[in-house]
């Protein structure tokens, strides 16, 4: 009895019907990020992923094939990550596009050890069986010219998004939290003057702040990452952990040189009333309808 | 797609609340196989930092062939012919940070080996008339500034760390 009460919540929790227009939103986001990402891969495509290049698979043999093939499966990952900003025919492209992206990623760009990238690929993990093109998409399009029938969209995709991202703010606070490093400000101020620091952040280090002043600033940083986890977990404040979470992702990709976190905010528009969504995609409908009515009369 | 649910709670879940990481050693922790750490560990960036700012070399030795005037000398290598991201990038693929920090010392030390080799097979492509048989790559280390990266590096500040050497 109890096990069958279990099971009926958590198909509820994760199977029940959503609406289409945030996930969209999410994959929209995803798309432009990814475009845009391993687009500027492009330069060095061969030098990175061909066995002319210096590659650093990780956990996995050397598979790096000649300049030509490498640059035609860079090409196709590129691709991918046009048609996954498209909507064009997500259910495949997808799953393709998670098989080329584990390609490169044990290839050469898990060297990094980064964040992001294992944030990419649970995103596109949550997409790949959710329809996210059922709107804003060329397969929608497509569907609605042949006049086939929307497919439906469960909330799965959006739940594990906000999960994943709920977890990423407050996992990475709590982990600040206990390391001294972080918690006596000597770890922003020597960040600020290393590797990744951008001239912004040398400024800053520059106007010589007194150590209680670092230790403030990092604990603004810990404070602000627990509360983002806390504002998105709770729908009431949801508005202000998006608005809260956009300015400390825009600050940190002018201090530090990562831009790359910037696919952090790619799962934003799930923490959006779904209705709002809905709205603006009927107005755009609407505008739609009224343009071409003109240009018919 | 219930499976895929589990696996992101449960991954995020075991890696977050790994009480040695957070300090609660002897506590119980969730199970965490390798793949599963590996494939979560996201709240881990900018754990640690260096009190020193530090410039990455490479080094050939060149062979008995090709151009005479440095036969059998260890000549400087360009960074961005093997590594042309920007720097800090650079600088984690020649580390193998992936590698150091999940596999361990003896796990960047294979990543280095298979690099030492891919960047002479790439020398040699590139620059047929000086090809090398062996390299070494480092960092030099010299002190961090509020002026800029480099402010700080005067030549008697500098201490030259040798990471790789073929043998």
């Amino acid at each position: 009895m109890f096990g069958r009460r279990a099971l009926a919540c958590w198909n509820q929790l994760w199977f029940a019907p959503a609406s289409p227009y945030p996930l969209a939103a999410f994959r929209i986001l995803l798309g432009l990020y990814l475009s845009v990402y391993v687009g500027l891969h492009a330069p060095h495509a061969s030098a990175l992923f061909s066995n002319a290049g210096v590659h650093v698979p990780y956990l996995v043999p050397d598979y790096a094939p000649p300049p030509p093939v490498a640059l035609a499966l860079f090409g196709l990952f590129w691709l991918l990550c046009v048609a996954l900003l498209l909507g064009a025919a997500c259910s495949w492209t997808i799953p393709l596009l998670i098989a080329v992206y584990l390609y490169h990623y044990f290839l050469a760009l898990g060297v990094k050890h980064s964040s992001f990238e294992r944030l990419i690929l649970i995103y596109l993990l949550a997409l790949a069986p959710s329809h996210s093109d059922a709107v804003w998409s060329l397969s929608a399009w497509w569907r609605a010219h042949r006049g086939r029938e929307r497919p439906a969209v469960l909330q799965f995709a959006g739940r594990v998004a906000r999960f994943q991202t709920i977890a990423l703010y407050a996992g990475a606070g709590l982990w600040k939290l206990i390391n001294p490093d972080w918690t006596s400000g000597a770890l922003l101020y020597y960040t600020l003057q290393g590797l990744w620091a951008t001239p912004l952040a040398f400024a800053i280090v520059r106007l010589g702040f007194a150590e209680t002043a670092w230790r403030l600033a990092s604990w603004s940083v810990i404070g602000g990452e627990l509360l983002l986890g806390a504002l998105l977990t709770l729908r009431r404040t949801r508005l202000i952990g998006i608005a809260l979470g956009t300015f400390f992702h825009i600050i940190n990709s002018v201090i530090l040189a990562i831009p790359e976190f910037l696919v952090c905010l790619a799962p934003y528009p799930l923490f959006l009333p779904e209705r709002s969504l809905e709205r603006l995609a009927t107005r755009l409908q609407e505008l739609s309808r009224r343009g071409r009515t003109d240009q018919a009369t | 797609m219930g499976a895929i649910a589990l696996l992101v709670v449960y991954g995020n879940l075991c890696v977050v609340f790994n009480t040695d990481k957070l300090g609660l050693t002897g506590w119980p922790s969730l199970p965490r196989p390798f793949v599963l750490h590996d494939a979560f560990l996201i709240p881990g960036m900018f754990s640690s930092y260096a009190s020193y700012n530090f410039d990455l070399y490479l080094e050939g030795e060149r062979s008995r062939a090709g151009r005479a005037r440095d036969r059998g000398r260890w000549i400087g290598l360009p960074m961005h012919e093997f590594f042309p991201q920007r720097y800090p990038i650079a600088y984690t693929q020649l580390f193998a940070a992936h590698h150091w920090d999940m596999l361990g010392d003896e796990g960047q030390r294979a990543a280095w080996v298979g690099i030492a080799r891919r960047i002479e097979h790439r020398h040699n492509l590139l620059h047929p008339d000086a090809p090398i048989r062996r390299v070494r790559f480092g960092s030099e280390n010299f002190p961090v500034s509020p002026d800029g990266y480099r402010a700080a590096k005067i030549p008697r500040a500098i201490q030259r760390e040798l990471w790789y050497s073929d043998p």
